[in-house]
């Protein structure tokens, strides 16, 4: 494992181009460029304000970043996955035809909503600004929320971008298990809300807890108990550790299949 | 000398779909059924090679025989599924025209983009940059996006890539073919500065010319197996004996002989070694004032054990079928037997069945003469008679020739007792055809040129290969 980790390391400048490509292409013809990664979830987020905060009326201070928090790291881990997903079918061209290591159309499509989301944070200074957010200490917990959620993304990206090439499906079905757990992740809703029987599942979803987790980092929130954040972390690696040793087993059948 | 490439037993087998399952539905609903559709597929299976280092390496076969899959897997995009590689050494490779070049990118956008996917960090293609684009020969077209060049000049610049990369082996694929001759002539200097340097190549081709230029051994792939290693010169023989048994010609093989039927000629290798030359073995008729060869007859097989070729053709203007039946009998023996059938009532006046053999042969003899072939003059338009047409029995042979590396076996045709209307004799030909030629000869009395339809079996005879 370590070995392949060097080789993707020899590789760097490979990531970096594809990552720039990537940028490039989500970017190419549009007049705010860059500007749409700020763009985008500030509109979801005004439209949830929109409906939450005035029809249905939920009591959360301070809801737009309340809800920010939740959003940026959902969108993050959303375009991740529906990136990686096709990243080796769609690149099937260059697979079967040059030798390197294939993590890296997942790693690069991870590391360019990677470089979406860094940017995306910056909404966070003006609004904490306006808003007096009272940040504490734990803000420096930041990158390593990320880092957990970049194992956690990274694992599940490596097995849906291995299993598409079998089954065409797997991006539709991405799709939907991505809606459910929007639902499923205390995005525009607080944990607080969710009752307490059902609590002990509702945590075992990573996603669930690094968002609370980021609201802790970002806006002092209380966090879960802690036994759900080693869960949600032992989850991730597990899951970053398996789907590269699935990826890993089964490299050689995908290859052929592309 | 040390061993950079090691394959062992090397198979890899592909799962092919015979419906492709494209979604889980249908995958689902086999499982259910219990079944799978598809068909395992040895694309390779028991090869095994090595390649020494600054070693050239050819692999050859048609299409599908398995070669670039093999270079796949040296390049490590596929892993075998049996056996074992080993490759020592820095790898670039070169398989296909354009693979990882983006259409958007200018050229020298794309000299990086390709470096990077072979794993070259900037600082080092950076500091060949400068070679690989005045290689390429695209100085004024660098800062062109790639979709405005011509295939030639992707090819260029991506053998220039491959070929300015810093590595211990490089792998081409057919790829050069595409260039223009200049570039190709360019390309093959390169390599071979490269060989000198002690790069090792290993080069898929169907260009034999380029194969004999540069390779030192050659490997010949067949349905997924390595059917014959050596020299490029019995490799490339070879190869061409599987192509043509490819195309639906039909092959009669007891070691060490064997025979190729190509609609109406007959090649004869002993040990893989061509003895023959032009049609080889051939039929012709005379009538209406003009020859016949069977070369312009239709032919088609029949089913026939693997020492024997049983055909049939059906002449285009003439009302003519006829049977032939190549058997090799042993070590040293071929049976030729010819029956001719006549559709309808026919007039033919001469017949002959010819054997035409490398220039290199020197002496022919019939059981009461002998001679020495003259040289084929560059000028000369007729066959040319050698022996006396007055003395004349039921054989005739060229002498075995033994000469510096030149090993060419004695070969006498013997005709069977009964079918004495056929005269041998010895001939040249002119000098498009260069051969030396065993004929037999039957000439009809001017009265008794008609063939009423029916079949007739019309000569029938053995042709010996002196084998030491």
């Amino acid at each position: 494992m370590i070995a392949k980790i060097k080789e993707i390391f020899r590789y760097k400048d490979l990531i970096r181009n594809l990552v720039i490509r990537d940028l490039k292409v989500k970017y190419k013809n549009s007049v705010l460029g860059y500007l749409w990664s700020l763009v985008d979830p500030l509109l979801t987020a005004l439209l949830f304000i929109i409906i939450f905060s005035i029809i249905v009326r939920l009591q959360v201070e301070n809801y737009p970043v309340f809800l920010l928090t939740a959003l940026l790291p959902w969108g993050f881990f959303q375009s991740s996955l529906l990136g990686a997903v096709i990243s080796i079918s769609g690149n099937s061209n260059l697979i079967k035809k040059v030798y390197f290591p294939r993590e890296i159309f997942p790693l690069s499509a991870i590391l360019s909503n990677l470089i979406n989301f860094c940017l995306s944070l910056l909404v966070f200074v003006p609004l904490i600004l306006i808003l007096r957010v009272k940040l504490s200490w734990a803000l420096l917990w930041l990158p390593v929320v990320i880092v957990v959620q970049v194992l956690l993304t990274g694992g599940l990206s490596l097995f849906v971008a291995h299993l598409n090439v079998f089954f065409n499906d797997i991006a539709f079905l991405l799709k939907f298990a991505l809606n459910l757990l929007f639902y499923a992740t205390p995005i525009f809703y607080p944990l607080e809300m969710v009752p307490q029987r059902f609590l002990g599942i509702y945590l075992l979803n990573p996603m669930a807890v690094l968002v609370a987790i980021y609201r802790k980092v970002i806006m002092n929130l209380p966090l879960p108990p802690l036994r759900f954040v080693f869960i949600a972390i032992a989850i991730s690696m597990g899951i970053m550790v398996g789907g590269f040793i699935f990826f890993h087993r089964r490299e050689n059948a995908m290859v052929k299949r592309v | 000398m040390s061993k950079v490439i090691e394959l062992k037993d090397v198979g890899i087998m592909f799962r092919l779909q015979e419906e492709r399952e494209a979604t889980l539905k249908e995958s689902i609903f086999n499982l259910i059924r219990g079944r799978y559709r598809y068909k395992d597929f040895w694309a390779l299976q028991g090869v095994s090679s090595q390649v020494e280092k600054g070693e050239t390496l050819g692999i050859i076969g048609e299409n599908g025989s398995g070669k670039t899959t093999l270079l796949k897997i040296l390049a490590g995009i596929y892993q075998p599924d049996e056996g074992e590689v080993s490759v020592r050494g820095k790898i670039s490779a070169l398989l296909e025209l354009g693979a990882g070049f983006h259409e958007e990118l200018t050229g020298r956008e794309n000299i990086y983009l390709n470096a990077s996917i072979l794993g070259i960090s900037r600082e080092k293609i950076s500091q060949v940059y400068h070679r690989i684009v005045e290689f390429a020969e695209l100085e004024r077209f660098i800062d062109t996006p790639l979709k405005n060049y011509s295939s030639g000049m992707k090819v260029r610049l991506g053998f220039a890539i491959a070929a300015h990369v810093d590595c211990d082996i490089l792998l081409v694929d057919e790829v050069l073919a595409v260039g223009d001759e200049a570039f190709q002539g360019k390309c093959y200097e390169k390599i071979e500065e490269m060989k000198r340097r002690g790069v090792t190549l290993v080069f898929v081709s169907h260009d034999m010319n380029a194969v004999r230029r540069l390779c030192d051994r050659v490997i010949l792939l067949h349905k997924g197996r390595l059917i014959e290693r050596g020299g490029s010169r019995q490799v490339i023989q070879r190869y061409f004996l599987t192509m043509s048994q490819q195309r639906g010609i039909v092959v009669a093989e007891q070691k060490p002989l064997s025979l190729v039927f190509h609609n109406g000629r007959t090649s004869l290798y002993l040990d893989n070694m061509e003895l023959t030359r032009a049609a080889g073995l051939y039929s012709s008729i005379f009538a209406h004032e003009i020859w016949h060869d069977s070369s312009q007859a239709i032919w088609n097989k029949e089913p026939s054990p693997s020492n024997e070729i049983v055909v049939r053709g059906k002449w285009r203007r003439l009302p003519v079928v006829q049977h032939w039946r190549l058997k090799i009998e042993d070590h040293r023996t071929i049976s030729w037997e010819v029956d001719m059938e006549c559709l309808e009532e026919t007039s033919i006046k001469e017949i002959h069945l010819s054997l035409l053999l490398q220039d290199s042969y020197t002496r022919w003899f019939t059981p009461f003469e002998e001679g020495e072939f003259s040289p084929i003059d560059a000028t000369e338009v007729e066959w040319i008679q050698l022996n006396h047409l007055s003395k004349v029995g039921n054989m005739v042979g060229v002498r075995g020739v033994k000469r510096d590396t030149l090993r060419l076996p004695g070969i006498t045709i013997m005709l069977d007792g009964n079918y004495t209307s056929f005269i041998p004799s010895a001939l040249n030909t002119d000098f498009v055809n260069n051969s030396r030629v065993l004929q037999f000869l039957q000439v009809n009395n001017p009265d008794s040129t008609i063939y009423r339809s029916g079949r007739y079996p019309i000569f029938k005879g053995r042709i010996i290969i002196e084998t030491e």
